[in-house]
Parts: C-alpha cells; structure tokens; sequence
C-alpha cells in the first residue's frame, strides 16, 4: 500500500463525482498522475488534472510590492515557505469496488486521504493486456508499463494524430517492432505501411548492436517497382483515376476491356494500356470524339509507369504473418500516382483478405490527410473510397487500418470517426484541436490543454485500447532510427562534403 | 441623506482643521527639551534609532470564534507562537508553537452567564491562553524579544463586576499576567505589547497636564485619541516620550489588581514605522530608571520589524503568528454540528438562529 501523499478538502464545487481537489502534505504530485482513495464506496481513481501552489504571502501584489520595495525580499522578512501549499486539481475516472470497475457517482468526503495509485490498480483499471499486450511504453510518472491488447487497439483501427516532429513514426515504429516481435501463440498479424517518405525503410536494412535486427522480417517495395496489372483494373477504378469519364465512355471503355479480356482467356495473355489504345483506335463502334478523350487519358495514364501487363509485386507473397512490408513511395512526386497505389494496394488487400488469402492485417497510411483528404472532389481522393470501406467494414474480417496524420482536420472524419483508438501526440493547431474534441467525446477541455503541452514522445490514447483516457511516454525504439532523424546540421554537413567531393572528381577529371 | 452626509463631512473637516491648528503649535516645540519632571525623557518627540535584528523574536497572538448556544456557550481559541530568527536582519529561521496544525481548544462554558458577560468570559479564556503560552515559549526558546498582540495588561473591558461568577477566573488571569512577568523578567526577554488600533487618551492627558499653562491652546484636544494627534505629530521613525500606563496605579481598575512591583512598571509610548500608517502604540515593562534606554531599544527593534509596509506597521513576527492563529467561523460549526450530529434536540442554538425564513 502506498504512502498517504495527501487530504481531500472542501472547495465550492467538490468533492464531487467529477472533481475532487486535495492537498498536497508529502512529496510532490504531478499533472498527469494518478491517484487513489479509499472510501465507502471501494478505491476511487482520479486522474491529477491540475496542480496549484498558493502560498497567503503572495496573494496580494500590492502587499508584495510594498514589502520589497525596500530592498529585501518577501521571504527574508517573513516564512513564507512555511504558507506554500500544493493543491491538485483532480478529475474521478472509476471506483474499484467488488473487483469491477465502475463509473464515479458518489464522492468521497472531505478529508479523505489520498495516495499515488497502486501499479496494480492501474493495470486493472486500464485493461492492460498483461500476458501478451503490445508494450508501446509506460504511463507517466507510475512505474507501469503500458501493454495494449491487440484486438482492442487495433481491430477497430487505430489514427496516430500530432503535428510534424511530435513522434508519430517514432511511436508506429515501436508499434512495428512489436507486432513483429509477436509470439505466433499469441496471434500475429502482417503489417503493411504505405510510406510516402521512406521513412520506415530503416527496417528492411540490416542493423548491429545496440539496435534490433528486423531486417528478415521486413519486406521492402519501392513505388518505382510497382506495376498494376491493367488488365485487373475495373472500368470503376479507371472511373475513379480518370477525372470526367461519362457513362458513354465508360460503356465503350467497357466494351474494349471485355474484349481484351476474352481475348486473354482465349490464350492472348495479359494486356496493357497499349493493347486498349489499339483496341480502342480500331473499334468501329466508338464515336471519334469519345476515342480522342479515351486514348489521351489512357496515354497520361501509361505515362505514370505505372501500369504494366501483370501487377508486381505479388501481395500474397508480401503479406506474411509477423512481418513488415514497407511500401516506399519517397521516389514518387505525383500525388495522383501515389493514390493511385494506395487504392491499389488497400483493395487488394481487403479483397485478398476477403477471401482469406492473406493474413489479418494492419495496413498503416501515413500522410492519411494525402490519400484520404476531408475536402476533396471524388478525382483528386482516389483512395479515400477503399479507406472509407476498411474503415467501415475492415474490422469484420481482421482487415485493420492505422492512419497517421499531422493534420487530423483534412482527414476525411468518417475513415477518423471508425478509427475507435486514437494516439494523440502533440497537437496546437487550434482547429486540429477542435476537430479532435468534436471526434473523441472522452477528450475534455483539462485533457485538450494537456494534449497542447505535451513533449516529444508523450502521447495520449484514447478509445477502445484503454478504459480511460491516458496519458503515456512511448518507450524507446529497438529498431535503427530511419535516415530522416539525422538532425538538420549532419544533413548540411552531408551535403557540402558530398558536394566538395564532387567538385575535386570533377576537378582531377578535368 | 444628502444633508446628514453634508454634516458628518463637515464636521470631521472642522475637526481636523482645529486639531492640525493645535498640532503645529505643538510641533513648535515637540522635539525641544522641555523641563518637565513627569516627562522622563524631557521630549515629546524623539527619533528612533535603527537597529540590525540579530536576535531571536517570538510573536504570540491568538484567535478566537464563539457560538452562543440555548444551555452553553462555546469558544475555540487557538494561540499560536512564531518564533523568529534573524541574523544580519534577515529572517534566518522560523519556529512555531505549538505544533503548526493542530486543532483549536475548545472551550465550553455553562455558567448561566448575563449577556454582558459572555464577550468578557471568551475575551479572558483568550487572554489566558495567549499568556501562557508566551511564558512556555519563553521558557523553551528563550528569545530577546517577545511580542504580544493587544495590551500589555487585561483592557477595563475584561474585567467582570465585583459580584461576577467570572471574579475567580478573573483573577487567575491576572495571575498568569504576573507569572508571564516574572519568567520574561528571569529569562531577560523584554516584553512588547503591541496595539493596533489604539484608543488610549494617556499621552493626551500628560500634554494636557503639563504644558497648558504654555500653551492654552491644549484646551481645545478634548475630543481625540493620543493616536489621532501622533498621527500629525509623528514622522516616520519618530515615537513619542515613555509614559506610565496610568497616572495612579491604585486608581486603575486593572492595575490595581495587579502586585504593585509590575503595576507600576507598565508604560506606553507611540511610535511611528511607516509614513502612511497610523502611530503604532506599544507597552512594556519598565523600571523608572531604565525608561529611556528601554524605550529607546524597543522602539528600535519593532521599528525593525513593522517598517517594511508604507501603508501597514505592524512586526512582521506578529502578522506570521496571527496567520497562524486565526480561526474561521466555519470551523465553530464544525465542532457544533458534531455535537449536534450526537445530542440532537437537546442541543439547541439560539431562537433567532433557527427562524425558517
């Protein structure tokens, strides 16, 4: 049993159910840190929403001026040390009585002790997974580690949301190692991470001591490697890349494409846009205009290199159980053909899935607001129609999402409002504030003013995973940091010595 | 309305005016020598010498709140001591006694007390307390200097009829005034009475006494308080003379009560710490012999201690122990409703407390 760290006292709005205040008489006590009191009703659990120092001395500005205005400071005249008191703001999360949790709905009385709240008490309270959670790090100031079961953290989808440098990929990297560290007992999942910065590609090159190795378990795809079968894609999907297609030319595109595929039955092989342009050229059937619009948007089209006679890589070999494919789009510019192999890759998946042909899974979006934006016109979101139907209906058949975000408010609020965990880092944009509050109802304003001051590497969850929300440190990677956490000096260092090697081959060359 | 408040302001204009009139005649010759025998420092007006505090300082206040109740009266009172220590006139050390939290004493009385009484009986249960405790701490701390809040010696206020069920404890009070002399005299700790807010007519009187024949225009000092003329008098860090609390020991209804050893040791003088504040008025215990240097060396010290406010002179170590000794209304009917909570109907308050609207 902990030490007593303090006494419930009597303001004008508490005790209540939903606050309680205490003074602080041994130790110190931190925002953020749980506490507990036993009362009639069994434990009560609160959460320390704020801490207040007050001390009588210096309550009054004038007094203070004057006392010091002859030189000698306040507390070389009077103790006032002696008059400083701690009080912690508190908020009631849950009341342990009869080995259950349940809601606060009575207070405690004044005068009631207080103290830190036990590791066990925590674990139970928070529904952590100890036998075989994901340990994504511990929660503040308790020596407690946080252990997220995997069904609840991740079969409903999981939004990572912070600003830029907050620590989101540091946070998914440990979510990586630990899924890929996963007993097969305890049930793994394939891991796929759409990266459109390469950020994660570390993982797939070998590492020495002190980091872990997780280059045998990672699968690297880069996106000027893939190809997508033409002859898979639905006259829907090219609906869905084409901007403007009308049900004319989506009849006749049809048309040629179920001849191309009776053909290919037929012992032809695969085909690709270049196949469709002739088919299309040589159709008597299709009006001049409609074969002018086709053939220059099939051209565009061919011109992104992405399209090919068959879809490489194969997913089915990628997606493995306990493994990590990372899908590297750092050399792809074009947002569209980026999209593009977000749709491709997300409804391959799901339907691969679908019908069993690859493992549960957990397919991570970085950038989501790119390719699953809020505002946009059907044509400039491809993907985000596939991001909405695994959002929707992925948890059904162990397809799970993960989409991280630096700007929570251009993510598109269905696929955000299905993701039922949310790690929240630091955020300060007010709108992506408001926009958080308006998507989490467990979010209160004491929990908002927290999430603006956060550190790097300090998160809040909130949702399924945990009973209440909570506010953590995500422990240390294990995994070799990527080549993006160089800080901005190496990088300028980097450069110029690349540079001046350049400029004396030159020089000896010439 | 208008025209009462019209009145009330004028008049206290008027007043002020003749009172300033009066003063400058007086300052004309407040910090000369004057050959009066009475007026052992021959001034009216002296500055006080700063002093550097390197010494222990205790200060004793007490708080009190009382409830009024159909068969019984209750009073808490609490007195606290700071004690502190300073070196090269900077608090070095605070001590408090008793122990900082403890709970205040309460106190209760059922002796059927008249009306009048009851503010007399937890007046004394206060001072009595208050005294004792001065007399532990220095006992236990030994300070140089200790601090009372209020007079030096029980008010007239506090002193129930001759026929009084609160005779006995009256006197045993005085007792414990006479002990707290006797151990600050053993332990050589001076003893300083402060008074915040003065109504005494003393220091009026003397001027009156001894200089109308120079000046008749004293005549006209009738309706004011010693605090009330000082206050024009007195610069800041300037006190009056030392005078004796009492122009005649036996004729003083308190001092008379007391061994005519400390009787006719209680002086007063006003001193004047900060320039926007009222004089300050404070008593001690002094042999004749010694007023001048003891009135001096006390008015130092608490100059030292209450000068830091311009517009509030007061110690510092007393402000500290008065924090420490004040007592909420709340915490009174903390102790009633528990009473409360067990006797129920047989502990009732007071009619005019329990109307229903």
């Amino acid at each position: 049993m902990s030490d007593y760290i303090g006494t419930i006292i009597s303001t004008m709005n508490s005790p209540s159910p939903s606050e309680i205040n205490f003074v602080v008489s041994k130790g110190i006590v931190h925002r953020g840190q749980f506490i507990e009191a036993d009362y009639p009703e069994g434990t009560l659990i609160a959460l320390v929403t704020n801490v207040i120092k007050t001390n009588k001395y210096f309550e009054r500005a004038d007094s203070v001026k004057e006392f010091e205005a002859h030189g000698s400071a306040l507390f070389e005249q009077f103790p006032t040390s002696e008059w400083e008191y701690l009080v912690a703001e508190c908020k009631p999360l849950g009341v342990f009585a009869n080995g259950r949790v349940q809601r606060s709905t009575f207070p405690p009385s004044p005068g009631a002790r207080v103290r830190i709240a036990s590791a066990e008490n925590l674990k139970k309270f928070f529904n952590f997974d100890e036998s075989s959670g994901l340990m994504v790090g511990s929660v503040q100031f308790h020596d407690v580690d946080v252990k997220l079961n995997l069904t609840k953290l991740l079969k409903k989808h999981l939004a990572v949301l912070s600003i830029s440098g907050s620590g989101k990929s540091y946070f998914t990297s440990v979510l990586f190692e630990e899924l890929l560290d996963r007993k097969k007992e305890h049930g793994r999942i394939a891991c796929i991470v759409l990266d459109p910065h390469g950020e994660y590609s570390s993982f797939a090159e070998p590492a020495k001591k002190p980091f872990t190795d997780y280059s045998n378990r990672t699968r690297m795809v880069k996106g000027r490697n893939i190809r997508i079968a033409v002859s898979k894609l639905s006259v829907g999907i090219l609906a869905g890349i084409i901007p403007g297609l009308s049900p004319a030319q989506k009849r006749d595109l049809e048309e040629v494409f179920g001849e191309l595929r009776e053909k290919m039955r037929k012992g032809k092989g695969p085909f690709d846009f270049k196949d469709v342009r002739e088919a299309i050229q040589k159709s008597d059937k299709i009006k001049k205009n409609t074969k002018s619009a086709l053939l220059g948007w099939l051209y565009e089209l061919n011109g992104m290199r992405l399209f090919g006679k068959i879809s490489s890589p194969s997913l089915t070999d990628l997606v493995r159980p306990g493994t990590l494919t990372v899908v590297d789009l750092s050399d792809i510019i074009n947002i569209r053909k980026k999209q593009i192999i977000v749709s491709h890759f997300a409804k391959k998946l799901f339907d691969e899935r679908r019908k069993k042909e690859v493992p549960p899974f957990l397919l991570v979006l970085e950038e989501a607001h790119q390719f699953c934006p809020e505002q946009a016109a059907k044509e400039t979101a491809i993907s985000r129609s596939i991001i909405r139907t695994i959002a929707r209906e992925g948890r059904k058949f162990g397809a799970s999402l993960c989409l991280i975000s630096q700007r929570p408010v251009q993510l598109d609020t269905t696929a955000l409002s299905q993701c039922n965990t949310k790690i929240i880092l630091r955020v300060t944009n007010p709108y992506d504030l408001k926009h958080l509050a308006e998507s989490a109802e467990a979010l209160d304003q004491k929990s908002m003013d927290m999430i603006t001051s956060l550190q790097v590497g300090e998160a809040l969850i909130i949702g399924e995973a945990v009973n209440y929300p909570l506010f953590f440190k995500v422990r240390s990677r294990k995994s070799m940091p990527s080549k993006h956490e160089v800080s901005l000096e190496k990088a300028a260092l980097d450069f110029e010595e690349a540079q001046s090697k350049r400029d004396s081959e030159t020089e000896q060359f010439l | 309305m208008q025209s009462f408040l019209d009145s009330v302001i004028e008049s206290v204009i008027v007043a002020e005016e003749k009172r300033k009139k009066i003063i400058s005649e007086i300052s004309k010759i407040a910090r000369k020598e004057i050959d009066v025998d009475k007026i052992a420092e021959k001034r009216i007006v002296l500055p006080v010498e700063k002093c550097s505090l390197n010494e222990c300082i205790a200060g004793i206040d007490s708080g009190f709140v009382g409830k009024n109740l159909y068969s019984l009266d209750i009073v808490l009172v609490r007195a606290r001591a700071a004690i502190f220590t300073y070196s090269n006139n900077k608090l070095k050390k605070a001590d408090y006694f008793p122990e900082f939290s403890s709970f205040p004493e309460p106190i209760v009385s059922s002796l059927a007390l008249e009306k009048g009484e009851l503010s007399t009986n937890k007046s004394l249960h206060r001072l009595k307390k208050e005294i004792n405790l001065a007399k532990e701490v220095i006992e236990k701390f030994s300070p140089k200097y200790c601090f009372l809040d209020g007079s030096i010696v029980p008010q007239h206020a506090d002193k129930p009829r001759a026929n009084s069920k609160m005779q006995p404890f009256y006197l045993e009070v005085i007792k414990c005034f006479e002990s707290l002399f006797e151990t600050a005299e053993r332990k050589k700790c001076d003893l300083i009475a402060c008074v915040e807010d003065s109504r005494g007519t003393r220091f009026k009187s003397i001027l009156k006494e001894f200089l109308l024949d120079k000046f008749p225009v004293l005549s006209g000092l009738n309706e004011c308080y010693d605090s009330t003329i000082l206050n024009y008098l007195l610069k800041e860090g300037e006190r009056s003379f030392a005078f004796p609390y009492a122009s005649s020991v036996k004729m003083h209804p308190v001092l008379n009560d007391f061994d005519e050893k400390w009787a006719s040791m209680v002086h007063a003088l006003y001193l004047k710490p900060s320039a926007l504040d009222r004089p300050l008025r404070i008593e001690f215990l002094s042999q004749e012999k010694d007023l001048a240097e003891r009135a001096q060396r006390l008015s130092a010290v608490t100059m030292a201690l209450s000068s830091m406010h311009r517009s509030y002179a007061y110690p510092s170590v007393l402000i500290e122990a008065d924090l420490r000794a004040k007592l909420k209304p709340e915490e009174i009917n903390v102790v009633c409703d528990k009473i409360s909570d067990r006797l129920g109907r047989h502990f009732l308050g007071l009619r005019r407390n329990s109307r229903p609207f």
